[in-house]
């Protein structure tokens, strides 16, 4: 398993995989976010990914943005936002 | 355990790598390495602590500008690691003239390291009020008169939109702690507060109104990241299938409380200022069921920084006297605040709870205090014309609120209130010495009638009076196994009370919080999961023993400190006294309180597993051999205060 961002293997089918956030089922822990960076940066550095949480602190709501940087964690077996979250928030959705 | 040398030669990754030195009186900043520091000591608390302990001289006051504010973020923060993102904040206690050291997760810790700092030491007094910005390894003072007497909350949005559109994150106080309130607390998130040993006051005494992080382009590396995945996978596993975690997600830790005969309601409280440890069920449903209570505003529960647990309720009242109080809050802390003053109406606690973060109170304190002045009123011994016209009276939440705001302010019997029970009794006199529930000097929200273990963790506690070092009621998944252990005899608390205070020794320097480790919340890992962590982010092959050997030194470091700075001994380990003289009056208990006589046995047996000289309760040269700690011991030995 390759756990570093310099191998990237080629999967033609992750083009037609998304990854989905269940509101309801998010607590803004931002394991998501931190996975994502070590993909991308092979250190743990929020804001280095392709994804950010946070929380609105008048209604408690988490907010969760995904930009177009995400390969879908290219050259590895699933995509680390979802392998680590704890709260089976995120999905990987086949279209 | 026949170590007796933690041995780190290299630590390759889990730090940010430096130490940020701030003397506000000169406005220097400097900084050095942390490294050297972590071969040692690992991080954390445990640093802080060797920090204090070697720069902090005995005839220091918490007042004087030299006595440093340690903030010090765990090995394991920034990291996925599960649960790591304490921070502890470490100076002199300004109620015991001991340790004083303060705990609270939330997103402020990484944010810290990510901006390039694991510690902050921070000296001096400022001329005028102002707050520190951390950002790439650099460090700013920066001048914080615009927000000097506001709010928390306001404190927070006006630093936000000046850093904006960057992303910040900020530990604050509020009046409370610029007003040197001593029962006042660092704030971070709003909502989550580094209560206890009066961080917030000392903070305020050095004109600090905040520190400021901004992570951006920051990270922290792994040293060996496939043994650090495999170990966050293995922790994670052990999370979800911890049969508390549902608990947790679904209720928060407070959800324990639902159910009006659940032993919480045995074991965790104290009413009336400890008048009674028995609450009536009717008052138990009022406050805390489900229909009737104040799960009825739970909106969302929300998680720290990689936290798999989950136990923040943020909260909103739509209806009532209290409508549109909305905001993080209602722990099993609110709950013991409610019955030590006897109110039952929710929405007024959630209110009075928020309000105080709001004004950077330590809520325990505020509780303890509030308790403390209501029953003397009670008594006679407060009068409405003392209060300001405020009827201090069980059950009041209006009386509360003001009273809280009263104390934040200094005004009127605030003032009094503010430097704690203790000193207040003083003042008053007739007969509130006894009312003032405290240890050592800080005042305490705690039960010690019924629950042993807890209460000897509370007496015996290095930080004077407070709950998160070594008390226990039990039902901890790993640790010391006793076929007739139970929460309310004498019998084997000590074996728990040592375990919990090493483990909870361990969180404190990884930073991992213990709702997901070995204390309460869902039990789930346990200290070889903390060695494999720690081994996979610092590239080391340290064992759990080494993890308990090195948790035996720094809590020494500790006892070290208090035996140095204030002389504490065997004399001091003892329960407030009228819980040794008053006993419980109704329900299961009744008739309970401490016996002095077993008291002293378990202490005994206390000191033996500690290996602390039993007659004094001080530390032996033996020992402090033993654990590497020379020059510890020689520090005491010049005060003739080591046993040889």
């Amino acid at each position: 398993m390759n756990l570093s961002a310099r191998t990237i293997i080629f999967f033609p089918f992750r083009f037609e995989m998304k990854i989905r956030r269940v509101p309801e089922k998010c607590y803004g822990c931002r394991s998501c976010e931190l996975a994502c960076s070590f993909h991308h940066q092979g250190s743990f550095a929020p804001g280095g990914g392709s994804i950010r949480a946070f929380k609105n602190h008048e209604t408690g709501a988490i907010h969760w943005q995904r930009d177009n940087t995400c390969d879908l964690c290219a050259g590895e077996e699933r995509p680390f936002c979802v392998r680590f979250c704890s709260y089976q928030a995120l999905e990987v959705l086949n279209e | 355990m026949n170590k007796n040398r933690l041995k780190i030669d290299k630590v390759g990754g889990g730090l940010a790598g430096k130490i940020l030195r701030v003397d506000l009186t000169r406005e220097k900043i400097w900084t050095e390495d942390t490294e050297k520091y972590a071969r040692d000591w690992i991080g954390g608390r445990a640093v802080n602590s060797w920090l204090l302990l070697q720069e902090m001289e005995p005839r220091m006051k918490w007042s004087d500008p030299e006595n440093p504010l340690i903030f010090g973020a765990g090995a394991l923060v920034g990291t996925l690691a599960p649960g790591a993102c304490r921070l502890s904040i470490d100076t002199k206690n300004v109620f015991s003239g001991g340790k004083g050291s303060a705990n609270v997760g939330g997103h402020f810790a990484p944010e810290m390291k990510y901006a390039g700092f694991d510690h902050l030491v921070i000296t001096g007094k400022a001329e005028r009020p102002v707050y520190l910005f951390l950002q790439g390894g650099q460090a700013e003072i920066r001048d914080a008169r615009p927000i000097w007497g506001r709010t928390v909350f306001e404190t927070e949005e006006w630093l936000e939109k000046e850093f904006a559109p960057r992303r910040v994150r900020i530990a604050a106080i509020g009046p409370a702690g610029e007003n040197r309130v001593k029962g006042s607390g660092v704030v971070v998130d709003r909502a989550k507060v580094a209560g206890g040993s009066g961080v917030g006051c000392v903070m305020g005494d050095k004109r600090l109104k905040a520190i400021v992080a901004c992570g951006q382009g920051g990270s922290v590396r792994v040293a060996n990241p496939e043994r650090f995945f495999r170990a966050v996978e293995e922790a994670l596993r052990k999370v979800r299938e911890s049969p508390l975690t549902e608990m947790m997600r679904k209720t928060t830790l407070a959800g324990r409380w639902g159910d009006p005969d659940s032993p919480n309601w045995d074991f965790l409280i104290s009413a009336r200022n400890g008048q009674d440890d028995h609450w009536a069920r009717e008052k138990r449903i009022r406050l805390a069921n489900p229909e009737t209570g104040y799960p009825r505003y739970r909106r969302s529960i929300s998680a720290c920084f990689m936290c798999p647990a989950g136990c923040m309720p943020f909260s909103e009242v739509k209806e009532g006297k209290f409508q549109g109080t909305k905001g993080e809050g209602f722990w099993s802390n609110t709950v013991m605040g409610a019955v030590r003053l006897d109110i039952t109406d929710s929405a007024g606690m959630l209110k009075a709870w928020i309000l105080a973060n709001d004004l950077g109170l330590d809520t325990d304190f505020a509780n303890s205090v509030c308790a403390f002045a209501f029953e003397c009123y009670e008594k006679g011994i407060l009068t409405r014309e003392e209060t300001g016209g405020l009827p201090l009276e069980w059950g009041n939440v209006d009386s509360l609120i003001a009273l809280l705001k009263k104390i934040a302010y200094r005004e009127g019997i605030g003032d009094l209130l503010a430097n704690g029970s203790k000193e207040a009794a003083q003042k008053l006199g007739q007969g509130a010495e006894k009312l003032a529930v405290h240890v050592k000097g800080q005042d305490s929200i705690e039960p010690f009638r019924v629950p042993k273990g807890w209460a000897l963790g509370v007496a015996t506690s290095p930080v004077a009076g407070r709950h998160l070092r070594g008390t226990t009621i039990g039902g901890a998944r790993f640790g010391p196994k006793t076929a007739s252990f139970s929460a309310d005899t004498y019998e084997d608390q000590e074996k728990y009370c040592v375990w919990q205070s090493l483990t909870k020794e361990m969180e404190d320097t990884l930073g991992v919080c213990v709702y997901v480790g070995t204390w309460s919340g869902t039990y789930a890992l346990e200290p070889s999961d903390y060695a494999e962590l720690l081994n996979g982010a610092f590239g080391t092959d340290l064992s759990e023993e080494d993890l308990f050997f090195q948790a035996r030194r720094s809590y020494n470091l500790e006892k070290a400190f208090n035996t140095l700075h204030t002389g504490f001994d065997r004399k001091d380990d003892y329960p407030p006294r009228r819980f040794l003289e008053d006993p419980v009056r109704s329900g299961r208990y009744e008739g309970e309180k401490c016996d002095l006589e077993k008291w002293d046995e378990m202490l005994d047996r206390f000191y033996e597993l500690h290996e602390w000289d039993k007659a004094t309760g001080l530390q032996t040269k033996r020992l402090l051999e033993k654990l590497d700690l020379a020059e510890v011991a020689r520090m005491l030995e010049e005060k003739g205060k080591l046993i040889p």
